[in-house]
Order: structure tokens, then C-alpha cells, then sequence
């Protein structure tokens, strides 16, 4: 496989999901004029790509779909229920044409067949009676409907590289009507800064034409992602014909390097006034001027971006050593510059991170389609709301987060929400919801998913619980407790085994999913009422602001961001404090004597430090040796041998090149307070 | 498809003018080299004369590319003339995509 068709699988998997977004868009709304327009733009360049990259069965398949949303784009065929599931099933398929020789397999290739025959017989229901009526009245609403479009199309600098000639592309917008071309070649540069592969023209055109904006539109479709195009229909008439417009705007254009929207504005204006008062009765609309599509963003493959990050952690840890030879030497001539380094290596991390952070709404669409299909199945009426969906995570948290959510919402569906019927006996709406909310809590990313279906039924845990002697039937357990049981490896109280869930591999495999992500997972769950599920995640995975501690000879990393104040105390006042309480700015403070907690032996100091963590909605204190300062901490992975010390996130190289733990704080007190 | 041909004329004795004459095909795919032998003429001589008399197709670069010559020899006050002289398609390509009045200035 080539590097063309390498670039056009990730192209199209781009197009394939967003077509599958816009499907589940257009279900809900089925005349929003925009999504037909964009299912089409999105099959229009699925065929054309795949036809130009050597994917014929992708550009075959795709020919007639996109048909039948040209027919619904032109108000021939309507969207209906059929309709939409011929597309979801296309968009599955499309999926698996992906694969050149994809259709070598009997069973995609029957599918093939039997999709195409459904496109096929909806194409052919167009020649109904209904149809052709509903043809002549759009024929006759676009009779004498000549309006002025201005087009804005500014190509991408690399538009050439991959053989299209622009030239060709104002010339197909020409042949639409009547046309004034105003090309802006004022970024064209010096000889000595000229590079004969780039496009440096943008072109300013005026048409008159009868068509609708959406041939406009597919004159630019292959190009309009990386172009900065804007269509504006500004006059529902011919104003080329003005000789005053005409001449208005060729001397505008020898004055500007840009036409000024409210300047064009106004001399439309004037060529209504006109039309006005030769007693014409005009009822011009016109429409403001909108920069759209302007190139926001650029694609980046994610190996750049984990080349990126490795080199920020090898930055930050040399810079570092920097720091610790400068103090160590007392090298004052260095002292700025390595600050300075500091500073801006700080805020190359931070972008850096940036860049890797991408929002959750992108896994969001495949929640959306399972819940629908699911739906279907189970002849459920489920309603799935989100909320939060901008909120961004580190991209190898998303990858590690998308199986245990689909689980969670798998199970919510199949388990949770309850048929039609069962609500409505129980007093509920008849349809369900599934709610899942993202936000940013500290230096966290929350994600609830909640149903309001009937609830894990607690009684039936226990029993399960004392049945696979998980626990004994005369021990008392909390709710908490018994519902925490859930995440324990083959625990499943499903009744039977659907191809949904309940194959016993479910709850235990999100929480071991989570926990490689350094999450947390926890689960409240009321009869009848519903299921909520919290899952609880670090910002990102690789770089950590900490504070550098150390207890006997081993340096530590604690999470800064968890850090609430430090206090120096007497070895003593530890010694006889009564259950590890300690008074704090007048506060009773429990604390965890780390280095007996770590088994550590040597002699304490004299004084030492309580590091008062953030701990839920609690201040708890870890009791540490002494206190060396911030540092930025890249986690490194411990290995197998460490797998099963969930108290330690990882470890981080110094400065002077020694190790430092990296430790969990959440996860000791976690651990500690359930010893103790 | 024609192929591109291209010289520089060397001045004659007495003659500061460097004549450079272009035929065939030009395209965005062989106008690397023109852009460095653009840039040691622009370099080397004060009036520059290009003769694109032959030349039966080109596309937006060839443009871009004259337009660039044309405004470093004005930045540098040198001086420079084109003489174009081109098909009847490629004229009305020019007239359609705007750029007939922007060659006729050159």
C-alpha cells in the first residue's frame, strides 16, 4: 500500500465518522437542509477520493448512495426510517471497504450486494407519481430565480502537490453563469523566497447564476476542507448587469487587496435603490457577509505527536540536570539562563500537552450509534444526552477509555433501562436516558454515566457474592461494600448471556481498564431509581508538576496538584499522637506516618514535614522526612515487576540521574485507610 | 504533452539584455529549475527580456511565477519585458479565471 492510500484510509475513516455523525444528527432532525447537504458532501468525497486513491469498491458503493442524497438534497426523496437504516448500514460497511480487498470475503461481499439492491430499490421508488410532483413544484419555485453569489476561495498553499490545478476550478465555477473573476495575487513573494510548488492566489469572484448554492459547493468538494472558502448569496438578482455595480467593483478591486463585505453591501444597496425606483417590485434578502471554513486546524499524525512528547520529557529531565549543576556549582552567570530554560520549557510541556489533548465528543458518536442500535434490538425507547463533550483528555487516555464506556453503556442498556411497559408500570417516562456528563475536577477529568433504569438489585449481589463464596452470609457489608463486589474478576449476576453483556468478563474488566489508565471507578446504584458510574482520571499520562520529598534514602514524587500545604512538625507529636490525629490550624487532621508505613528503618529526624493532601472532600497528611522542593516529574513505567503497587504511579529520573518514586496519593490513603 | 525548453541567451558584446526563451508544456511539475535560472538572470543582469512566444500550455505556477520576476526586478529597479503570445484556449482560460489583464501587465 502506498503513502497515497495510507493518507486517504485515515482521510476516509475521518469522512466515515463524521458521515456517521451527521446520520445521527439528520435521524433526529430529517429536514435540516445543512446535514442532508453534508451526508452528501461527505459520500460526494468518499467516491471521488476512493475513485482517485484505488479504492474502486468504496467509489462503486458509494455512487449510488450518494445519488439518493443528491435526490433528497434536491427535495426528490425524502428521509425516511428505511432510508436512514440503509445508510447506517452503508456506513458500517463502508467501514470494512476500507480493506482493499475486502470484498474477497464472501460475507462482506454478500452484504455488499444486498446493500447495493436496497439503494437500487430506493432510487427506484423516485419515479413515483409523488415524486415527479413534488419535481415540477421545485422546477417551477426556480424558474426566474437568477441570484448573485460572492465566492471567496483562497486554496491551500499545498493545493498543487496532489495535481489539482486551480485554474481548472475557477473555470467549472464559471461555467455556472455569468461570472466577474477578480484573482488576489498579492501574496505572491520574491524570486529568492518563490517556491514554484505553493499556491499563493486566492480569487474573489462574483457569479450570476441559477443554480443552487450547493453546485457551487461541489465545484470545490475535494478541496473545501483545506481551502478557506466562503459562498455568501448576496442579491436574489443579476447585479453584473448593473453597468454601475460592474464598474463599482473592477475599480474596487485595483484599490483593495480584499473586498470589503459592508462596502459590497452598500453597493447593492444602491443597485436596489435603482431597481427601486424604476418601479420594480424587489424584495431583495441580502445576507451578511460570513468568514466560514477558515483553516483552523491541520492533521498531525499521532506518532508525531508521541516523538513530540518523548522529547518534551527528555527536555524537561535534562533541564533538570541543568538546574541541580547550576545550584550545586553555583555557576551565577548560568543562574538566569537556566531559569529561563525553565520557563519556557514549562510552557513548551504545556503546549505539547495541549496538542495531545483531544475532546471526549470524539469517541462520543459511536455511544450515540450503539445506543440506537441497541435500542432497536431491544425494542427499548432510550434517550442518550451528553453533556460536556468539549472536555479534553490526554489521546492515549480517550484509546484506554472507549471499551469500558462502551461496557458501562452496553450494560446500562441491556441491564439498566427497562422496556416500555416495565416503566411505565413502575411510575417512569416510557422512555429512558442515559446521561453521561464530562468535567474537569482539579486536576481530573470526571465522566458520569447514569440510567434511569431499574437499578442493581443489592440482595441479588449478596447472594451471588455468598453463592461464588466471595463472602461469607453471616458478615455484614455495607450497600457500598456489596456494590463494590461488582468489579471483582467473573462476577456477573446476569440471568443470561446476551451478545450485549453478562458473559462475566464485564464490571472487573472496566475497573482493570481504568486503573491502566490511572483512573478510578466507583459505582452508586438505587432500585428503580437508576445507576451512576463514576469514573475519575488524570489530565494526562506522562508529565506531572510534583513536590520532591524523601523519606530515609528514597526520594518521592507527590502530585502537586493534591498538595494543600506543608507543616513542619516534632518527630514526637507523631509518636504520641492518639489515632494518628493530628491538630492543624485548629483542624483535627487524620495522617499516615509514612515511613512506617513503607517499612522504612533508620532513625527519624528530629523534624518533620506533614504534607496535608487534598483526598475527596478531605485534608488527610502524609508525614515525610523532609521536603526538597517542586519538580517536574516524567513518569516513566515501572515494569511487570511493580504491576501489582498501585500505591506508585511510576518513576521519574533526577536531575543528578538517581530514581524518584512517583506516588499515587489518592490510591495510599485508599490503601492505607482500608489497612488501618 | 510538449517538453519544456528553456535557455538564457548570453548578451551579446555590448548588449546588457539577457533573453530567455521558453517552449512547450509548463507546468507546476518542471518549474524548479526555471525559478533558479529566473533567480541567477535577475541576479546577473539589469534588463531582462522573456519570450514565451513558444510556450503552448501553463498553469497557475507559471503565472505565479512571472508575477514573482516581475516584482523582484521592479523591487530591484531592474528592468524586465514579457513577451507572450498564447494559444486561444489558454487565452480564454486566462480571461475566465482573471488573469488576462494581470499577463497584459506584465
Amino acid at each position: 500500500m502506498d503513502s497515497f492510500q495510507k493518507k486517504f484510509i485515515e482521510e476516509a475513516t475521518d469522512l466515515i465518522n463524521n458521515l456517521e455523525e451527521a446520520v445521527l444528527n439528520l435521524e433526529k432532525n430529517s429536514t435540516n437542509n445543512e446535514l442532508i447537504a453534508e451526508v452528501f458532501r461527505i459520500m460526494h468525497s468518499l467516491k471521488g477520493g476512493g475513485g482517485m486513491f484505488g479504492f474502486d469498491d468504496i467509489s462503486n458503493f458509494t455512487h449510488n448512495l450518494e445519488t439518493i442524497y443528491d435526490e433528497v438534497r434536491n427535495g426528490k426523496l425524502k428521509v425516511t426510517d428505511d432510508l436512514l437504516s440503509i445508510t447506517f448500514s452503508s456506513v458500517d460497511h463502508l467501514r470494512s471497504l476500507l480493506d482493499p480487498d475486502a470484498l474477497k470475503n464472501k460475507q462482506i461481499k454478500k452484504n455488499n450486494d444486498i446493500l447495493l439492491g436496497r439503494v437500487d430499490s430506493v432510487l427506484k421508488s423516485t419515479d413515483s407519481s409523488e415524486t415527479t410532483q413534488i419535481e415540477e413544484q421545485i422546477e417551477e419555485q426556480d424558474k426566474n430565480t437568477q441570484q448573485t453569489i460572492y465566492i471567496y476561495f483562497a486554496p491551500n498553499e499545498s493545493i498543487m502537490d496532489n495535481g489539482t490545478n486551480p485554474l481548472y476550478l475557477i473555470d467549472e465555477l464559471c461555467s455556472l453563469g455569468a461570472s466577474i473573476v477578480f484573482p488576489r495575487t498579492s501574496k505572491v513573494p520574491m524570486l529568492s523566497r518563490f517556491n514554484s510548488s505553493k499556491c499563493y492566489t486566492a480569487w474573489e469572484v462574483f457569479l450570476v447564476t441559477e443554480e443552487h448554492i450547493n453546485s457551487i459547493h461541489d465545484v470545490f468538494i475535494f478541496v473545501e476542507d483545506e481551502s478557506e472558502l466562503e459562498i455568501s448569496k448576496i442579491a436574489d438578482f443579476d447585479t453584473l448587469s448593473n453597468e454601475k455595480f460592474n464598474k463599482n467593483i473592477h475599480s474596487l478591486y485595483s484599490e483593495k487587496n480584499h473586498f470589503d463585505p459592508t462596502v459590497i453591501k452598500s453597493l447593492i444597496d444602491e443597485v436596489i435603490e435603482e431597481r427601486k425606483s424604476k418601479v420594480v417590485n424587489v424584495n431583495e434578502k441580502l445576507k451578511i457577509f460570513t468568514k466560514e471554513n477558515v483553516i483552523s486546524s491541520i492533521r498531525v499524525s499521532s506518532d508525531k505527536i508521541d516523538q513530540l512528547m518523548n522529547l518534551v520529557s527528555e527536555l524537561v529531565t535534562t533541564q533538570a540536570s541543568l538546574s541541580l549543576y547550576v545550584e550545586e556549582n553555583q555557576v551565577h552567570a548560568l543562574n538566569q539562563l537556566s531559569e529561563n530554560i525553565e520557563n519556557i520549557t514549562r510552557q513548551l510541556r504545556d503546549t505539547a500537552f495541549s496538542i495531545s489533548l483531544i475532546p471526549i465528543e470524539t469517541m462520543l458518536t459511536r455511544f450515540h450509534r450503539l445506543i440506537r442500535d441497541l435500542s432497536s434490538e431491544f425494542s427499548k425507547n432510550i434517550d442518550f444526552i451528553t453533556e460536556g463533550a468539549e472536555t479534553e483528555l490526554d489521546k492515549t487516555l480517550i484509546q484506554g477509555l472507549t471499551d469500558p464506556l462502551m461496557h458501562i453503556i452496553r450494560n446500562s442498556v441491556d441491564h439498566g433501562i427497562e422496556p416500555e411497559e416495565d416503566r411505565i408500570k413502575s411510575g417512569k417516562t416510557p422512555q429512558g436516558m442515559i446521561y453521561l456528563k464530562a468535567f474537569y475536577s482539579g486536576a481530573n477529568v470526571v465522566i458520569k454515566i447514569q440510567d434511569d433504569g431499574r437499578g442493581i438489585d443489592i440482595d441479588r449481589v449478596r447472594q451471588k457474592a455468598i453463592e461464588k463464596e466471595l463472602i461469607s452470609s453471616e458478615a455484614k457489608y455495607s450497600d457500598k461494600e456489596i456494590l463494590d463486589l461488582i468489579f471483582i474478576p467473573g462476577f456477573s449476576t446476569a440471568q443470561k448471556v446476551t451478545d450485549v453483556s453478562g458473559r462475566g468478563v464485564g464490571m472487573d474488566v472496566v475497573k482493570r481498564k481504568i486503573d491502566e489508565i490511572r483512573g478510578t471507578v466507583d459505582l452508586e446504584s438505587k432500585e428503580n431509581v437508576g445507576t451512576t458510574i463514576t469514573i475519575k482520571l488524570p489530565l494526562t499520562l506522562s508529565i506531572i508538576d510534583g513536590l520532591l520529598v524523601v523519606i530515609g534514602d528514597t526520594k518521592y514524587v507527590l502530585p502537586l496538584n493534591l498538595v494543600e500545604k506543608i507543616y513542619a512538625y516534632e518527630h514526637n507529636e507523631f509518636e504520641n499522637a492518639f489515632n494518628n490525629i493530628i491538630i492543624v490550624d485548629g483542624e483535627q487532621i487524620p495522617f499516615y506516618y509514612l515511613r512506617d508505613e513503607f517499612n522504612i528503618s533508620g532513625k527519624p529526624l528530629n523534624v518533620e514535614q506533614l504534607v496535608l493532601v487534598k483526598y475527596e472532600e478531605k485534608r488527610i497528611g502524609l508525614v515525610v522526612d523532609s521536603v526538597i522542593g517542586e519538580y517536574q516529574a516524567v513518569l516513566k513505567p515501572l515494569g511487570k515487576l511493580y504491576k501489582n503497587h498501585e500505591i506508585i504511579s511510576g518513576a521519574t529520573i533526577l536531575g543528578d540521574g538517581t530514581i524518584a518514586l512517583v506516588l499515587d496519593t489518592n490510591k495510599i490513603i485508599n490503601e492505607l485507610s482500608f489497612k488501618n | 504533452m510538449r517538453d519544456l525548453k528553456f535557455k538564457i541567451q548570453p548578451p551579446k558584446k555590448g548588449d546588457k539584455i539577457a533573453r530567455l526563451y521558453l517552449a512547450g508544456d509548463l507546468s507546476v511539475n518542471n518549474l524548479a529549475d526555471m525559478v533558479i535560472k529566473f533567480r541567477e538572470a535577475e541576479k546577473d543582469y539589469d534588463n531582462i527580456e522573456i519570450n514565451l512566444g513558444e510556450v503552448a500550455a501553463f498553469d497557475l505556477a507559471t503565472i505565479q511565477l512571472l508575477i514573482s520576476m516581475k516584482k523582484t526586478c521592479l523591487r530591484h529597479k531592474k528592468k524586465v519585458n514579457f513577451n507572450i503570445d498564447i494559444s486561444k484556449d489558454l487565452t480564454k482560460l486566462m480571461n475566465i479565471t482573471g488573469f488576462s489583464n494581470i499577463i497584459k501587465s506584465l
